[in-house]
């Protein structure tokens, strides 16, 4: 029983952690401001973990430097199962315009799996939001199959 | 005893949210806002300016031959990679890219981000008629108005070539090499010392660019 209300629970306040990974700060700018009463993404459950032992929902900006690399995939394994990985902006993807740069080790995808890809450069807050309810649902089929 | 904040308190209890209720209703982004691309293969001439301007390299584009020898060309968009910066569709001489306002980007699968497109790009002209129009064409002109410059000031305005391909009109051109450095497919060789402005008609696209850029609009199409 206590099983179940805690899957339901969970299910409906999934927890951010936020990795930058040498981004612009951009990227990092519009997540807080997903974050604060203009867009309150909280009225949906989000919140902010401070540890990624505690947190569903991973969010990796910026385009993966060599010198973060090491650091963003002790991250990412320290997160729990189920966990779901979101890059925002276009760096995590391609590497944007760091591409081809000898200290940049984009896309993201070549280590670990990633879920959700938000594009822009900086995304909009209202596509941060459809995201992270994508990615809500990917960890709800996720759960379903643990 | 005074409470001077009670009133403001119980009518915020009863007043509705001040935060944008995103997913519930819609939020339409401002006028000018840079998003999804779209892309009008139709008038796209190929003329690979968008891939030269390019920041973040996330347009492509494969060209494979059909049975008539035309190329069939497809451009790609790769919204993952693309800074929106709106430089290829500034500089699409024919407005083939569009920055929408669309900001719905979520990819979930391979492919989800790209905008891409199909188009025909003819051969350029058949063989048979090339040395005949060619000749016929461009060199009489450019011998017609050059001895006609130095006899007569008011040497006759160059007649179009009616094929979108740029012609020059030597009483106007200065041999800046504008023209020549800004020419997307490098057709255009202009020496400023001979006075040379010679058209490689295999490479022109007919992009227009020479024209929109020529400082004293010696070029016409």
């Amino acid at each position: 029983m206590f099983k179940n209300l805690i899957a339901e629970s969970t299910a409906k306040s999934p927890w951010l952690f936020h990795i930058n990974s040498g981004s612009c700060n951009g990227c990092d700018i519009e997540l807080v401001a997903v974050l604060t009463p203009r867009y309150d993404v909280e009225r949906l459950g989000f919140k902010l973990a401070g540890s990624p032992r505690q947190a569903d929902i991973v969010v990796v900006t910026g385009p993966v430097t060599k010198l973060s690399l090491d650091r963003v995939l002790r991250t990412i394994d320290q997160v729990p199962d189920p966990k779901c990985v979101v890059t925002m902006g276009s760096c995590p993807q391609s590497g944007n315009v760091f591409k081809g740069s000898y200290s940049v080790c984009a896309p993201l995808s070549k280590y670990v799996h990633v879920d959700v890809d938000i594009a822009g450069c900086a995304p909009k807050p209202e596509a941060i939001i459809d995201g992270l309810a994508k990615a809500t649902e990917i960890l709800k089929t996720k759960r379903g199959q643990m | 005893m005074d409470f001077p904040f009670v009133k403001e308190a119980v009518s915020k209890l009863f007043s509705k949210p001040s935060c944008n209720m995103y997913p519930f209703v819609e939020s339409p982004a401002a006028p000018n806002y840079r998003g999804r691309i779209v892309f009008h293969p139709e008038t796209c001439i190929n003329c690979n300016m968008c891939e030269r301007v390019c920041a973040g390299g996330a347009i492509t584009h494969t060209s494979v031959k059909n049975e008539d020898g035309d190329d069939v060309v497809t451009r790609s968009f790769d919204l993952g990679s693309c800074t929106f910066c709106n430089t290829c569709a500034d500089f699409c001489t024919r407005h083939s890219i569009e920055l929408t306002t669309d900001y719905h980007m979520i990819g979930i699968e391979e492919g989800d981000l790209i905008v891409s497109g199909t188009f025909v790009k003819k051969a350029i002209k058949k063989p048979a008629p090339k040395p005949a129009a060619a000749p016929a064409a461009a060199p009489a002109k450019k011998e017609g108005a050059a001895p006609a410059a130095p006899e007569a000031p008011a040497a006759p305005a160059v007649q179009p070539r009616g094929d979108g391909k740029p012609a020059q009109d030597p009483s106007k051109c200065v041999y800046c090499t504008i023209c020549a450095r800004k020419c997307p497919g490098e057709a255009l060789t202009v020496d400023r010392k001979e006075k040379i402005w010679k058209l490689d008609e295999d490479k022109c696209v007919a992009c227009g660019t020479c024209a929109d850029v020529c400082p004293k609009n010696a070029i016409v199409l």
